[in-house]
């Protein structure tokens, strides 16, 4: 199998156990970077993506109404649904396949519940530092069609910030190629489901490699229904 | 262990009371916070805080007057840009501009 090293890269691995953990009960939380109890400083950030949380919250529970100010919070649902209320007044229910954007600006309240009284609900929750403090808040969601991911990168969003988000699932041995948007941005990969290799580096699932200092890099899907979540951001 | 002073300016009462409330349960950190900008240097003046978090709700113009006039007054002062509003990433700013476990 061929395929494509880029020698000058810089990188930097994170596998899924790596990760801190969080379980208070209610709430299993993995933490890429540090957040709440979870502090490395080795692990403070990638660039301007500040937190990647792995959170699994049984039925019926969820986040009471709390404030955020000056993040760009994006919430992506792997498996059930989310049900969200703001100080907006945005009442509405983020399914599997939506994008949850929210910009905490100024600052916003909001809460986030587990609709199904029976079954847990594993999302990501992804904090990016924004380009400007104290904007306006802001609430989106998109709804993703899967078939536009098949073998292929789909653009899910692009946060304000110079900041390009993609998914991608894929067949055993289909290949990719990302390539870079904007000079000097650097890019998060991290695993959802089955194993990749990039870089020469094989990654499984929950497994987070940062790279920068690259204009593009190839994808290999190592097993079947393999889901990669790729994160451009601005390294400063 | 002496306790480390921590001032805490926003315009979001309700954000500030949080960060205050979360910041006092650390260990060796006495806390206090306030909305109103122009109090800022006088408490400096009386209270000469070790670190300053400036919370959301200023404009940037206040925000660069306040690092800008804080660090003349305390040229040693820590100042810390909060983001997040209290929910999640405060522990990690504190811990890394201080020189003991929290």
């Amino acid at each position: 199998m061929q395929y494509k090293i880029n020698y000058m890269a810089n990188s930097v691995l994170h596998k899924a156990n790596s990760r801190g953990e969080a379980n208070h009960g209610w709430l299993h939380s993995f933490h890429s970077f540090s957040f709440a109890d979870y502090y490395n400083k080795e692990r403070m950030s990638f660039g301007v993506l500040r937190v990647l949380n792995d959170d699994t919250v049984k039925g019926g529970m969820g986040f009471g109404t709390h404030p955020h100010d000056n993040m760009e919070i994006i919430s992506i649902p792997l498996e059930g649904d989310l049900e969200h209320k703001d100080s907006m007044g945005n009442v509405t229910v983020i399914k599997n396949g939506d994008v949850q954007v929210m910009s905490a600006g100024t600052g916003i309240y909001h809460s986030e519940y587990n609709k199904n009284k029976e079954e847990t609900v594993k999302f990501l929750q992804i904090w990016v530092f924004p380009n400007k403090r104290n904007v306006t808040p802001r609430y989106d969601q998109i709804t993703l069609n899967p078939a536009d991911r098949k073998n292929k990168l789909q653009q899910i969003l692009s946060p304000d910030q110079d900041a390009w988000f993609h998914l991608g699932t894929y067949d055993k041995e289909a290949k990719d190629t990302y390539t870079i948007k904007k000079a000097g941005n650097g890019v998060y990969a991290f695993v959802l489901k089955g194993e990749f290799l990039i870089n020469n580096t094989k990654l499984e699932q929950r497994d987070g490699l940062g790279l920068w200092d690259l204009d593009s890099f190839e994808i290999a899907a190592q097993t079947d229904n393999a889901e990669i979540l790729l994160m451009e951001v601005p390294m400063k | 262990m002496e306790q480390v002073k921590v001032l805490i300016i926003g315009k979001n009462i309700e954000i500030v009371q949080l960060l205050v409330r979360l910041a006092g349960k650390f260990k060796n950190l006495l806390v206090s916070g306030t909305t109103d900008e122009t109090d800022i240097l006088q408490i400096q003046e009386e209270n000469a805080p070790d670190i300053l978090i400036i919370s959301s709700g200023l404009t940037e113009q206040s925000e660069k007057a306040i690092d800008e006039q804080s660090r003349l007054l305390q040229p040693n002062i820590k100042i810390i840009y909060h983001y997040g509003g209290g929910s999640g990433l405060l522990k990690s700013e504190l811990q890394s501009v201080l020189d003991f476990e929290i």
